[in-house]
């Protein structure tokens, strides 16, 4: 049942994606970025790979749609390498949302991606995959991970010590006696 | 499966958007199974619901062709009524509780149950208790998981503390002390240890407050032993907890039940230390 699962999930949600990715090029085509179909097709089948080869699934809209958002400005991006340029970017970003443990979100991964891709990289999808996304992930994977936002995120790792607040604290979580005496004012 | 796949996969979506507050719009296969996993536990949840508890109204109902999402939603509602249930019933525990000074018995009642009650996840993981639960109980409840494990475990812990808590704590110390110098670092069953002696001393038809068995009770318990067939061994041992159910603990059926789960281990150990003639260092 999982092969069959997963593949269904994928067909199910190519369908959607198609129109969306095309849609992009009425924002993109005043930096001179336009996709045919045929560059879609290509990108999706690509897509279908790449998740398969990093066992990721995509539920809605996938990701081509916010990272031709993300990089439809680069200055090292045209229309020659445009289609190709989005095929490399959505194989770094899968390998690199495994690499970092899923413990960025989408935004603040490609957030980063950009800003090497522009000031440190100067285009160079090897250097931004091989050093500074690999360098990145580690630290990320080592805990010190970008948090741009300061609530918890319990549901992706079962910790109660990922905001600064929680660092400094020391108040106990729980102790047997306190709750004992609680518990005897109740009954 | 009673449901379509894409009945079920509206629901993981569903979960996924939920498990990454629809900040990434992908997940690894891995927490994709989790999700549908999650899925499915609270269907068969929704499924499980005895016949006995429903009026016949409800059961006309349940029987009619309910939707993934219906079945889901009501056994997600399930899940959190039995988290309720077992929280209560645990605050009920361990206002009384006694360790005996066991540390598996105190870190699993006292460390353990409060971390699943904090971390556990009827939405995104609900098949996950979380704590090893290290404190062995006499039901086999090891088969189940999530919220499912942790409920009879509990009611398994109420009822050894009802049973312990009749005997004094000095008593059942130096049971424990006989049974092995270092009982506080064992993982072992208090009330397996406790019955044994308590229905052995019914057996010998002694004080169930004499601790230590002298020769002549170890020469007579070897005489009835070895007298007495396995089948035969079994039915007085099933008696006599009934006596003892009776007498001290009112009739209670649940009780009976529970510790019944031990009569077959405790005959077998019996009958297998009279053949080797080393009782006294069983019991």
């Amino acid at each position: 049942m999982e092969s069959n699962f997963f593949e269904l999930m994928q067909v199910q949600q190519q369908k959607q994606e198609m129109a969306k990715i095309l849609e992009c090029n009425n924002n993109t085509s005043e930096f001179g970025l336009v996709l045919s179909e045929e560059d879609v097709n290509k990108l999706m089948l690509s897509r279908k790979l790449l998740l398969t080869e990093n066992q990721r699934v995509e539920f809605g809209e996938g990701i081509l749609p916010k990272i031709i958002h993300y990089f439809c400005d680069s200055q090292y991006i045209n229309q020659d390498n445009y289609a190709d340029s989005l095929d490399q970017l959505q194989d770094i970003f899968y390998l690199y949302k495994n690499e970092t443990e899923d413990r960025l979100t989408d935004d603040e991964l490609l957030d980063f991606m950009k800003q090497q891709f522009e000031e440190v990289c100067f285009g160079d999808f090897e250097y931004l995959s091989t050093t500074c996304l690999e360098r990145y992930a580690r630290t990320i994977r080592a805990g010190e991970y970008n948090q741009k936002k300061s609530r918890l995120r319990d549901e992706y790792s079962l910790t109660d010590k990922e905001n600064e607040y929680s660092k400094l604290s020391e108040e106990a979580r729980w102790e047997y006696e306190v709750y004992k005496m609680k518990l005897e004012d109740l009954f | 499966m009673k449901y379509e796949l894409d009945e079920l996969l509206i629901l993981v979506k569903e979960l996924s958007e939920i498990y990454t507050s629809k900040e990434s719009t992908s997940i690894t296969y891995e927490r994709a199974q989790q999700l549908m996993d999650a899925v499915l536990y609270c269907i068969h949840e929704n499924e499980m619901i005895s016949d006995e508890t429903l009026t016949d109204l409800i059961i006309s109902n349940h029987n009619k062709k309910i939707t993934a999402r219906e079945a889901y939603d009501t056994g997600y509602r399930l899940v959190v009524d039995k988290i309720k249930k077992a929280n209560e019933l645990y605050n009920r525990i361990i206002l009384d509780f006694n360790d005996y000074r066991n540390r598996a018995y105190h870190d699993t009642v006292l460390k353990g149950i409060p971390e699943f009650f904090k971390w556990y996840d009827p939405r995104l993981n609900p098949m996950d208790h979380i704590i090893l639960a290290d404190y062995p109980v006499l039901k086999n409840v090891y088969g189940l998981n999530g919220i499912d494990f942790i409920y009879p475990y509990l009611t398994c812990i109420e009822k050894e503390q009802k049973f312990l808590l009749m005997f004094p704590e000095e008593y059942i110390i130096e049971i424990l002390q006989h049974y092995h110098s270092d009982f506080e670092e064992l993982l072992i069953n208090i009330t397996a240890i406790v019955l044994k002696k308590v229905l052995v001393n019914m057996l010998l038809g002694l004080r169930v407050d004499k601790t230590k068995l002298d020769q002549d009770d170890y020469k007579k318990l070897s005489g009835i032993l070895n007298n007495l067939s396995a089948v035969k061994l079994d039915e007085i041992m099933y008696l006599n907890l009934r006596r003892l159910i009776n007498k001290i603990y009112s009739g209670d059926e649940g009780m009976y039940d529970y510790l019944s789960n031990e009569i077959a281990n405790i005959t077998a150990e019996l009958k297998n230390a009279s053949s080797n003639n080393c009782l006294a260092n069983i019991i």
